[in-house]
């Protein structure tokens, strides 16, 4: 799971440059997921070495990836296509991290799960977090369940 | 060559982007159609006979993109039309299945739009130089 938490680190690194010009940054130890909703994002990973994926995006975040991505400005956006970008982006980093992976594993479609409140009330230890414009990315790998 | 193009991706953002970016690449483009999975695909080209090329995305609900390649290489009316396939997958063993599958080419998740459009004017069999000087052309009028 470590190795496997390492090459996530810089495969979402380089998809959120290349696909979304955010340049992502560490953020303090001591940093606590501040008010809001993140939108979450599961995508399930079957086969040789199955996994789940779990990834918590700041509704700021989701709205900036957008407007990166389609080279449109917020009033041309709704919710629709901030969801479909932010499954695209986990569909992504999925992909190409099973490209770092020399097996038979297979990948899942992306699923919108829905808005959280408290990031706090994740109780997992595999997880990364990132400063995205002053906001949390959290991005948590699971056993399937 | 004239373009008429169907993008399959159940994804409507990388519908949108895979749009913009054939519209703004300067190729000739006729039409682009539009559908979110392989079924939606296969309805569409019953009255889209013109269709020259079809991109699609592997990883979708309901059809995915192997088994719609599949369906166009069983029918006699799409075997001939050339698949780009689109895909998140670098590994061998995935790209060398859609290849099999009748694939013509493949790009991979994320990509430039000018590597994207080199793809699709290689697929088409139009020189990319050619198609510049067209555009250069085209532009001093």
């Amino acid at each position: 799971m470590k190795t496997r938490l390492l090459k996530l680190s810089k495969v979402i690194s380089d998809v959120f440059t290349d696909m979304f010009f955010l340049f992502l940054q560490e953020p303090a130890a001591d940093m606590k997921p501040g008010e809001g909703l993140w939108q979450r994002v599961d995508i399930a990973v079957s086969g040789e070495e199955p996994f789940q994926l779990h990834c918590y995006f700041a509704d700021s975040t989701a709205q900036l990836m957008a407007e990166n991505y389609l080279g449109l400005n917020s009033e041309e956006l709704n919710m629709e296509m901030v969801q479909d970008i932010i499954k695209e982006a986990v569909n992504v980093i999925t992909g190409n991290l099973l490209n770092q992976m020399n097996n038979d594993s297979v990948l899942g479609i992306p699923q919108y799960w829905g808005a959280v409140d408290k990031l706090d009330s994740i109780e997992k230890e595999n997880f990364i977090d990132y400063l995205v414009e002053e906001e949390l990315l959290r991005v948590v790998l699971s056993d399937p369940e | 060559m004239s373009a008429n193009i169907l993008i399959v991706d159940d994804s409507k953002a990388a519908l949108f982007m895979f749009e913009k970016i054939i519209q703004l690449s300067g190729i000739d483009l006729t039409a682009i159609r539009k559908a979110g999975n392989g079924f939606e695909a296969l309805k569409i080209l019953e009255t889209f006979s013109e269709c020259n090329l079809i991109l699609t995305d592997l990883n979708m609900p309901k059809m995915d993109g192997i088994q719609l390649l599949k369906s166009l290489k069983a029918r006699p009316s799409t075997r001939e039309i050339p698949v780009i396939v689109i895909t998140t997958e670098g590994r061998d063993s995935f790209l060398q299945q859609a290849m099999e599958a009748g694939a013509s080419a493949s790009i991979q998740k994320p990509s430039r739009p000018e590597e994207i459009k080199a793809i699709i004017l290689k697929t088409l069999g139009v020189n990319e130089d050619e198609n510049k000087i067209i555009e250069a052309f085209e532009s001093d009028f």
